[in-house]
C-alpha cells in the first residue's frame, strides 16, 4: 500500500481511514497550492474567469484554515500569507453573488451554501436538488422572454383536475358507473379511447373532450407548463397521457411538493415573466397573488364521485354516457379566447416593443368584449343594505363590459333580477327589455360569450305574469312552458339541438344544474 | 485484479477502472490531464464489522465472507471516502464475536478497495442528462454533475425545442442530451449515496467530445 509510505500531516495514522483522512487533507493543501500558485497570470483572462479563481481560492483558504486547526502541532510557515493574498483580493474584486444552487453547492463558483442562510426558490421539478436565487430567476426570465418572444409565444399554465381531466379512485366508483363497464372502457386497447386506468395509484382518469387538439394547438401560441395540486407522481402519470412524447411539458410539472406556499400556487416558481402568463384554472381561490392572468375554466364533472364532491346530486356525464361537446365544449371556447388574446397581444399595428407589452390588460381587454353594449339594471338581486358596485355579480359584470347602472332609463337593454314582480322587472317587460336572471352573466363569464337572453328567463311567480312574459317579451317563447328555470334551459337547449345528437343536451343540462349549484 | 468485478454504475467511469494508479503524494500534482484525471480513484484500506448467518459456518467461510462483503459494498458511496468501485482483496479477518440470541457471528474486517472520488480541479468525461436554459446535468458513473450557464462558453447559446441544446453561434459544436462532455470539477459534495459536483466547460480543451447524432 502506497499510502502507508507517505508522508502524512497527522502522525498517528494507523488505520484505513485515518489515512484516508489524512490523504484528503493533503490532496486539499497541494490543490490549494496548485491554485494559489499562479493567481497573477489567471489576472490577466478575462473579468468572470477571475471571480470564480478568486472565490476558489478563498475556499481554499477556508479548507486550509479547517485543516490548521485540526493539526495544530503542524507549523507551516507559508500558509499565513497566502490566506491573507486570497482575502486581500477578494476585497479587490467581486464576490460571486452565489445565483442558485446544485444540491447545496453553488453552480457559480462551487461553494457550498451556507447551512443558515437557505435563500432562493427550490425547483425541484426541473431537477432534484436545483434552487435558484431571486437575481438568478429573473435573470433567466428575461433572457427567456426574449427568446419567447422571437417565437411569438406566451406562457400557458394549465390546471389537471376539473380543467383538463377528471379523475376518481377506483374504489369511489359508483355503482351505476360500474354496470355501465366504466373500468373496462379504461382497459380497452383503443387509440382514441379517453378513459384510462392508473393502476399503480388505483385512479381513472378521464381526459376532457377536445384536449389532446387543444393542446397540439397552444403549443403552437404558447410554452405550456402543468401546475397542479396533486402530488407529483400523479402529475408526471397524467402528463404522460397527455403528452406521451413529451414534447409538450419537458421539465414543466408542478405539483404540490414545488408550492412555496401551502394551498396556494404561485408564478415565482415558473421561469416565465408575470407580464406573459396566462392561467387556465378552475380554482381562483389558489391564484390570489395572480386573478389578473387567470381566466376561470368551467369545472369539468365526469365522475359521480367528483360530483358528489362538489355537492351535485345529479346524474353524472359518466353514469348518463355523456360527455361535453368536442366543438363547442369548454376548452374549444377557452382555446378561441386564447387565440384572441394571443393575437391582440402580437398585434403588429401596436408601436409598444414587445419586452414591455403585458397579457393582463390583455385578457381584460378581451373578456370586456363579452358583453359589450349591454347596459344592466339589477333588481333585487343585491340585499338592499350593501352597495350595489361592491357586489360580485356587478364586478363581473362590469369586467365583462357592460355598464351597470342602479336606476332604469332608455339606454338600458337589460334588467336583471331574480323575481318578475319587482318593479323594474315589470318595467323591463313593458319596454321590451331583456329580463334575465342572474345566471345569465355567470354563464357569460364562464364562456366568454354573450349567452342568448331567452335562455335565462326568470320563475314567474303567477301564471297570469308567465302568460304576459309570453306574450310581450318578445321572446321566442313557444317552449317555455315549465316552471323550472333548469328545466325550460334544458327545453331549450333540446329544441335548438335537436338535429344533433343527444349526446350535448344532456352536457348543458348538468352544467346549468351546476352553475345552479354556484347560487 | 482480474477478479474485479465491474462498477455497479449505469454508465462507464470516464477513466476506465482498471487502469488508476496506485496514488502517490509524493509527487507533486502533475499539470497534464492524466496526472489530473488519475486522482479521482484511491486504493485504499477500510474497515467494516460483516455479520454472518450461522448456516455459513464451516469449509468456506471465508468465501462466504468475501462475497457478502462485495456484495454490501461494491457500489455504495459514503460521504468520507466516496464511491466504492471495487474491492482488491482482503486483508485480514479478525476474531468472530458471537452475538448472543441470534447466533450471528460480527466479523471485523480488513479489505483494499478502490474508491472514486472527485476532487476540484479534476477533470472527467460525463454523459449530458438533460440540458435547459439554467445550464446542462451530466452522470459521471455515480456522480452527477451540474454545469450552470454561467459556466458554458458565452458563445454557446441555449436553444429550445424538441431536443433543447446549446449551441455555437456557426452551430459546429452543440451540447444535447447524451453529448459527451469533458468538464473540470469545481466544486464537490459527497452525499451518504451520491456525489454532486458542479462543473464547467469554460476553459481551454473543455467541452463536447463527441456528440450523439456523430457517433453511430
Amino acid at each position: 500500500m502506497s499510502l502507508a509510505e507517505v508522508p502524512s500531516p497527522s502522525p498517528s495514522s494507523s488505520s484505513g481511514s485515518d489515512d484516508f483522512a489524512a490523504l484528503l487533507d493533503s490532496e486539499l493543501e497541494l490543490a490549494s497550492g496548485a491554485d494559489s500558485a499562479f493567481p497573477d497570470d489567471e489576472g490577466e483572462d478575462d473579468g468572470s474567469e477571475v471571480e470564480v479563481e478568486v472565490e476558489a481560492l478563498e475556499q481554499n483558504g477556508t479548507k486550509r484554515r479547517r485543516v490548521e486547526e485540526q493539526h495544530q502541532d503542524q507549523g507551516i510557515s507559508v500558509r499565513p500569507d497566502k490566506i491573507v493574498t486570497g482575502s486581500s483580493k477578494n476585497v479587490q474584486v467581486k464576490v460571486c453573488p452565489h445565483p442558485g444552487y446544485f444540491n447545496g453547492l453553488c453552480f457559480r463558483c462551487g461553494k457550498p451554501q451556507d447551512e443558515e442562510d437557505v435563500s432562493g426558490v427550490a425547483f425541484g421539478y426541473i431537477h432534484k436538488g436545483l434552487r435558484l436565487g431571486t437575481t438568478e430567476i429573473d435573470r433567466l426570465r428575461t433572457a427567456d422572454l426574449k427568446n419567447l418572444l422571437r417565437e411569438r409565444k406566451l406562457v400557458l399554465i394549465l390546471d389537471l383536475d376539473h380543467t383538463l381531466i377528471n379523475s376518481t379512485r377506483i374504489q369511489d366508483i359508483s355503482p351505476a358507473e360500474h354496470e355501465l363497464g366504466i373500468r373496462t372502457a379504461a382497459t380497452k386497447d383503443d387509440q382514441n379511447r379517453s378513459i384510462f386506468a392508473l393502476d399503480s395509484m388505483h385512479m381513472l382518469t378521464k381526459l376532457r373532450p377536445f384536449v389532446r387538439e387543444f393542446l397540439k394547438e397552444a403549443s403552437n401560441m404558447f410554452e405550456m407548463y402543468i401546475y397542479t395540486m396533486g402530488d407529483k407522481a400523479y402529475a408526471i402519470e397524467i402528463a404522460k397521457l397527455l403528452d406521451p412524447s413529451n414534447v409538450y411539458f419537458p421539465s414543466k410539472v408542478i405539483s404540490n411538493s414545488d408550492c412555496t406556499q401551502r394551498h396556494q400556487k404561485g408564478l415565482d416558481v415558473i421561469l416565465g415573466a408575470e407580464n406573459v402568463a396566462v392561467i387556465l384554472d378552475d380554482t381562483e381561490y389558489v391564484w390570489q397573488k395572480h386573478k389578473e392572468n387567470l381566466i376561470l375554466m368551467e369545472r369539468y364533472h365526469y365522475f359521480a364521485s367528483s360530483c358528489r364532491q362538489f355537492g351535485f346530486g345529479v346524474r353524472s356525464l359518466s353514469e348518463s354516457m355523456q360527455d361535453e361537446r368536442e366543438g363547442d365544449g369548454a376548452l374549444a371556447t377557452v382555446l378561441d379566447v386564447l387565440r384572441r388574446i394571443h393575437a391582440i397581444f402580437f398585434d403588429t399595428a401596436v408601436e409598444t416593443d414587445l419586452c414591455l407589452r403585458d397579457v393582463r390588460p390583455v385578457i381584460k381587454v378581451v373578456r370586456k368584449e363579452v358583453l359589450q353594449g349591454c347596459k344592466l339594471v339589477f333588481s333585487r338581486v343585491f340585499p338592499n343594505t350593501a352597495r350595489p358596485q361592491e357586489q360580485m355579480m356587478w364586478k363581473m359584470a362590469e369586467q365583462l363590459g357592460a355598464v351597470c347602472s342602479t336606476d332604469v332609463d332608455s339606454t338600458v337593454t337589460h334588467v336583471v333580477a331574480v323575481d318578475m314582480g319587482t318593479e323594474k322587472a315589470r318595467w323591463a317587460v313593458g319596454n321590451k327589455k331583456f329580463l334575465v336572471h342572474p345566471r345569465w352573466i355567470e354563464a357569460a363569464n364562464y364562456r366568454w360569450q354573450r349567452q342568448p337572453e331567452e335562455e335565462f328567463p326568470l320563475t314567474p311567480p303567477k301564471e297570469k305574469i308567465r302568460r304576459k312574459e309570453n306574450a310581450v317579451a318578445g321572446q321566442k317563447g313557444t317552449t317555455i312552458k315549465d316552471k323550472e328555470n333548469v328545466v325550460a334551459v334544458v327545453q331549450k337547449e333540446t329544441s335548438k339541438d335537436s338535429e344533433e345528437n343527444a349526446v350535448p343536451d344532456q352536457k348543458e343540462t348538468s352544467e346549468d344544474k351546476e352553475e345552479n349549484a354556484f347560487f | 485484479m482480474d477478479s474485479l468485478s465491474q462498477p455497479p454504475s449505469k454508465r462507464p467511469l470516464s477513466s476506465s477502472a482498471t487502469d488508476f494508479r496506485e496514488v502517490s503524494l509524493a509527487s507533486p500534482p502533475a499539470a497534464d490531464d492524466e496526472g489530473e484525471r488519475s486522482k479521482m480513484f484511491f486504493h485504499i484500506v477500510l474497515e467494516r464489522n460483516m455479520q454472518l448467518h450461522p448456516r455459513h459456518f464451516g469449509p468456506h467461510l471465508r468465501d462466504k465472507l468475501v462475497s457478502k462483503l462485495i456484495k454490501d459494498v461494491e457500489g455504495t458511496c459514503s460521504g468520507r471516502h466516496g464511491f466504492v468501485v471495487a474491492i482488491t482483496g482482503v486483508e485480514d479477518v479478525g476474531k468472530g464475536l458471537i452475538r448472543e440470541g441470534t447466533g450471528y457471528v460480527t466479523f471485523p474486517v480488513k479489505y483494499q478497495c478502490v474508491v472514486f472520488r472527485p476532487f476540484k480541479g479534476e477533470i472527467l468525461e460525463a454523459v449530458v442528462t438533460m440540458v435547459n436554459k439554467m445550464g446542462f446535468f451530466a452522470e459521471a458513473g455515480p456522480v452527477q454533475i451540474f454545469v450552470s450557464n454561467h459556466l458554458i462558453p458565452d458563445d454557446m447559446e441555449f436553444q429550445s425545442g424538441d431536443v433543447p441544446n446549446y449551441t455555437t453561434s456557426d452551430g459546429s459544436v452543440k451540447i444535447q442530451k447524451e453529448s459527451e462532455v469533458r468538464l473540470k470539477i469545481i466544486g464537490t459534495r459527497v452525499d451518504a449515496t451520491e456525489i454532486f459536483c458542479i462543473g464547467t466547460i469554460k476553459d481551454d480543451f473543455l467541452g463536447v467530445i463527441s456528440d450523439p447524432g456523430a457517433a453511430v
